[in-house]
């Protein structure tokens, strides 16, 4: 039995089981935290009936213009609790909520190792569009966004015809296009402080 | 989405090198400028920053006290005292910076949002109020509107007594319904905050109007599920069981396999029924619904396991409401409902953890018969080795093997281990480092290696164990306060009070506060060998003999106990006895600790007048208190 619902920081102090996989990350604080901060609706769990997290998503809007798109962050189940649809009904739910944002794809990179990932990203109609060598580009000591091995080949994947600007898949939305959080109108961003 | 593998002190020491020359270059280049321009503020704070990366606090605090009393308001130099003043773990100087600059210029909304910003970082709500208003009347744009009705939010969370929380709530509440009467609510972000405001007093009739009223239209971000979910919340608070029900029956048909919904519905079925007329019969009705859920999703075929697992809930409800005698008639055999889940999802580890809160449901004497079938469901060989489609029996034990030495498993079974090695300090360190514990993992898995490798006298790993743990534990601070502002950007108001109390359960932990404590045992006893070294030590641990600054009453067991699945007899289960008193004892050990390090620094209040000191770390306590 699976509850969805919004993940919480408290379900930072028990979510091991899921992050103890090997192909799972645990990054700093902060990224957990600025996640909930940006984009809180992204950030799903699924919850056994007596309280053990069995899995989490974690997602983004980005891009601008026409590369208006969700982003998955994270998507990992625990081994226990695999093969029973749960990472399907978590990307349903970014795909949901990346649709209200009016975003046109959804994308996320996998490792190329990754045969699981990428063959249920196939599954749920996804291709992969490009191969990039590096992910990961940033500074190596920020733990924080790290994570990937660096020079390790990654894919990109995205719903079908989504690599091509023109042809969006028909159910995505292209009404006006927005960058940044639409609904939290009326600050002039650029005036706000930046972070230090 | 692997982790770094473990990055030994020499790679650390390399990549450091290099950012030394940097601050030494750093502070001669400010010098070459500061020959030309002695004045100029901005040069001065950063040869102050190098200075401190080098750890010359003393110069750096002497440069910049000098340039923040000169008041300076240009951005360059205001950056670079922020970064100085939150490397120096005083964040409160930062609000008197940007507090003298808006002095300077009044009119200007950027120094004014930082000013805001400052006072979020400190948790200064009154003062937060106070620049949000001043914002709004500069600018009157709703976030800053909204920044303040936050503000006495924030003010409600942290005061402790009923009365002041009720008139900050109501403040809150005010400002927003003044926006609502003029319509002025735009963002979704808004509504979401006055939800939270009407919820937290307990407020849900006003609740339930705003989800059913125009307000809802501006919640469009949201998973599907959101307002539903709030309205049947806000039902089940005011006990309108009938509604409740009916919104939560349409969200199983929306979303068969959310449990939550299945919990929920029945138990406002439940209540109804005390309440029903005797022509009614809520619970038949549920039980006819839940059937043909069930029935939809056998035909379907699908993996949901909601539908099946539906009508052993309903029956589990009526056993515990006393009604057990008509579960038979309503709901069928239990153990019908249970081997038909058993045949479906008998091969997943998911299939104890569902069943076995309804194992109760099968009385003693029919306990046989539930294994006969079980068994009966699996194919067995000569031997009694059960087969499966792509392995014989011969096969079986190779096939088994080939899993155990399969790097992953091996590698994620070893994780799990770890909490179980003890005494073999080594062995579990290796395995330990493997696990690549980080982060939270040091507060929530600290338990499994941390004090048993000080017992072992394995001190090189406990220290390595200690310095990351209290890195993590003095880095909480920032890592929290830079999220907190970003809420106040990005308009998720409504977690603002969640990451505070995850800073606070954090900055409480018991395991923290016992790292705190054998760190600084183990530096006495380890790095100390003449009385002056003790004296030293002593000084810059900023012990206080005549009181222990714990907060006693809000420690918090952060413990992750649940990370291996367990199928022992509930008896032999880790019970909620077993916990409270570890923690009771491990409290008593840390009393005990602290008092050690007290006596030790009396003894040496003794021989030496005290000088206080304030160690980096000291301060970085007190700022995490
Ligand atoms: C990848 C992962 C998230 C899949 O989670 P899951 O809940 O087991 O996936 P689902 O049950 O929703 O699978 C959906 C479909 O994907 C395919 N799939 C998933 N796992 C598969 C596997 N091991 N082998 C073959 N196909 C698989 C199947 O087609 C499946 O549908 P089906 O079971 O009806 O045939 C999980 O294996 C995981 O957490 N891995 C480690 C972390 C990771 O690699 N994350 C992805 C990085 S972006």
């Amino acid at each position: 039995m699976t509850t969805l619902r919004p993940f919480r920081c408290e379900d930072m102090f028990h979510f091991n089981n899921v992050n103890l996989d090997p192909l799972t990350e645990t990054y700093g604080l902060s990224f957990y935290l600025q996640y909930l901060a940006h984009w809180p609706e992204y950030f799903q769990v699924a919850e056994s009936s007596s309280g053990v997290i069995m899995g989490y998503i974690m997602g983004k809007a980005e891009g601008h213009g026409e590369n208006w798109h969700g982003h998955v962050t994270a998507l990992t189940v625990a081994p226990e609790y695999r093969r029973l649809g749960l990472a399907k009904q978590l990307m349903a739910i970014l795909e949901d909520i990346s649709e209200k944002k009016r975003c046109y794809f959804v994308d996320l990179f996998v490792r190329v190792s990754n045969v699981v990932a990428i063959t249920m990203y196939k599954k749920l109609g996804y291709i992969v569009y490009r191969t990039v060598l590096q992910y990961y580009s940033g500074d190596p000591d920020e733990d924080a966004y790290g994570g990937w091995l660096e020079h390790e080949k990654l894919l990109v994947a995205s719903p079908p015809d989504c690599s091509a600007h023109a042809q969006f898949p028909p159910h995505w939305s292209k009404g006006v296009l927005v960058c940044g959080r639409p609904d939290w109108t009326g600050l002039n961003r650029s005036r706000l402080p930046r972070k230090t | 989405m692997a982790g770094r593998v473990h990055v030994d002190d020499s790679v650390i020491e390399r990549r450091l090198r290099p950012l030394r020359g940097t601050n030494k270059k750093a502070v001669q280049e400010a010098d070459k400028v500061l020959r030309k321009q002695p004045a100029l503020h901005c040069a001065r704070v950063l040869k102050g920053l190098a200075l401190l990366r080098l750890g010359r606090r003393g110069e750096c605090e002497a440069l910049v006290a000098a340039v923040t009393k000169d008041a300076p308001t240009d951005e360059a130099t205001l950056q670079a005292l922020t970064i100085c003043y939150r490397e120096m773990h005083t964040p409160d100087q930062i609000c008197r910076v940007y507090e003298n600059a808006v002095k300077g210029e009044p009119g200007n909304e950027e120094l004014l949002s930082h000013l805001f910003m400052s006072y979020v970082r400190v948790g200064d709500y009154k003062n937060q109020h106070q620049a949000a208003m001043k914002l709004y009347k500069l600018k009157p744009k709703n976030p800053y509107y909204f920044w303040a009705v936050m503000s006495h939010v924030m003010q409600a969370h942290k005061l402790g007594d009923a009365k002041s929380k009720e008139v900050c709530l109501l403040l809150a509440e005010r400002m927003v319904n003044n926006f609502v009467k003029n319509g002025k609510i735009e963002a979704e972000a808004e509504v979401m905050t006055y939800l939270h405001i009407l919820e937290t007093q307990g407020k849900y009739e006003e609740a339930l109007a705003v989800v059913d009223g125009p307000l809802a239209s501006r919640v469009i971000h949201q998973p599907g599920n959101f307002l539903p979910l709030r309205r049947a919340h806000y039902h089940t608070r005011l006990k309108h069981w009938a509604q409740a029900a009916t919104v939560y029956r349409d969200l199983i048909t929306q979303e068969p396999d959310n449990w939550q919904h299945y919990v929920e519905y029945i138990r406002s079925v439940i209540h109804l029924t005390t309440e029903a007329s005797p022509a009614e019969d809520p619970i038949a009705e549920a039980a006819e619904f839940l059937s043909g859920v069930r029935r939809k999703a056998v035909e379907e075929r699908n993996k949901d396991r909601g539908p099946v697992l539906g009508l052993l809930q309903l029956a589990k409800a009526l056993q515990e409401a006393g009604w057990g005698g008509r579960i038979e008639a309503l709901c069928g055999d239990p153990l019908d409902l249970l081997l038909s889940y058993i045949e479906g999802y008998g091969d997943k580890m998911c299939c104890y953890g569902d069943l076995v809160n309804f194992l109760a449901l099968v009385p003693g004497a029919r306990v046989g018969e539930l294994l006969g079938r079980v068994r009966a469901l699996c194919r067995l060989s000569a031997s009694g080795v059960p087969l499966d489609e792509t392995h014989t029996a011969n096969e079986n034990p190779a096939f088994a093997n080939g899993v155990v030495k399969t790097p992953t498993t091996a590698l994620n079974t070893g994780r799990k281990m770890v909490t179980r090695i003890s005494g073999a300090t080594g062995a579990a360190r290796g395995v330990y480092e493997r696990c690549d514990m980080k982060h939270i993992q040091l507060d929530t898995l600290g338990h499994v290696l941390a004090l048993q490798a000080l017992d072992t006298g394995s001190y090189t790993t406990a220290a390595a164990i200690f310095s990351n743990t209290l890195k993590f534990f003095m880095a909480n601070y920032k890592d929290t306060s830079d999220p907190l502002i970003s809420s106040y950007k990005y308009g998720s108001l409504t977690r603002i009070p969640e990451f505070v109390e995850f800073r606070e359960r954090l900055s409480n932990s018991l395991h923290f506060a016992t790292v705190t404590a054998e760190q600084m045992l183990l530096d006495l006893t380890s790095d100390v060998s003449s009385h002056g070294q003790l004296v030293e030590a002593v000084q810059q641990m900023d012990i206080d003999p005549a009181t222990d600054r714990t907060d006693w009453h809000h420690l918090t067991d952060n413990r992750d106990l649940a990370v291996m699945n367990t199928w022992e007899p509930p008896h032999r289960c880790l019970q909620e006895e077993d916990i409270v008193a570890s923690v009771a004892a491990d409290t008593a050990l840390l009393r005990l600790r602290n008092l050690t390090l007290r006596l030790v620094g009396a003894a040496c209040a003794l021989t030496h007048p005290p000088h206080h000191h304030n160690t980096l770390s000291s301060t970085a306590n007190k700022e995490n208190r």
